[in-house]
């Protein structure tokens, strides 16, 4: 157990925060704002090619915030990248059974294929989020 | 790998903080190190050993060797 008096975080902890908050505002707002125009004025069945592209939009914010969650990962020190990895790996794992398990439920005329992929997606990044939180408190 | 680095860390009276600080690293990062759960890298232990001004070999030692005196 650390003494409260240690927990104070080191300038290389302070600097990461601050880039990744500073970095993933931008990517977030833009997602709000593209997934709040789906929801408020739904598009329906996509028909023509802007259709397509209105509901394709709020994979920019998703891939901004990847390349920031990269970039992240490309910033933290040795130990810090592990454990962002092993957390990614789990929730990559969740993900894979989860997916191999509605599959079959799909292959067995069992369940709504589309929120079985939600959920997998939901749960996926939930169990990287409690794991790099898990991972995180015991290192304290 | 066992290490010495929170007996050599409290006898310079710096915190975890100080030392991730000198090493740009996390404070969680050190604690890793001084508990043992994390093995450093060899960049790492020489920049450990720079910081600390002592020879590599005085502050990691496989689990079954004591370490080199100071």
């Amino acid at each position: 157990m650390v003494p409260p008096s240690e927990l104070r975080l080191s300038a290389s902890d302070r600097r990461r925060n601050r880039e990744i908050m500073h970095r993933s505002i931008p990517p977030l707002a833009l997602l709000l704002v593209t997934q709040g125009s789906l929801i408020v004025a739904d598009p329906g069945r996509p028909s023509d090619a802007s259709h397509v592209a209105w509901a394709l939009s709020p994979m920019i914010a998703i891939l901004w915030l990847a390349w920031v969650q990269f970039q992240s990962l490309r910033r933290a020190d040795e130990f810090q990248r592990v454990m962002q990895l092993e957390s990614l790996a789990i929730g990559f794992g969740a993900m894979a059974i989860l997916g191999l398990g509605f599959g079959l439920l799909d292959g067995a005329g069992i369940g709504d294929s589309r929120q079985s992929l939600q959920l997998t997606l939901g749960i996926g990044i939930l169990a990287w989020v409690v794991a790099l939180g898990a991972k995180s408190r015991s290192g304290k | 790998m066992k290490n010495r680095l929170r007996e050599l860390r409290a006898v310079r009276r710096w915190s975890q903080a100080d030392l991730a600080d000198r090493l740009d690293v996390s404070r969680q990062t050190i604690n890793a190190i001084e508990t043992g759960r994390h093995d450093p890298s060899l960049p790492l232990a020489f920049k450990i050993a720079a910081v600390l001004e002592l020879p590599i070999e005085s502050l990691f030692h496989p689990d079954e060797q004591s370490p080199t005196p100071e």
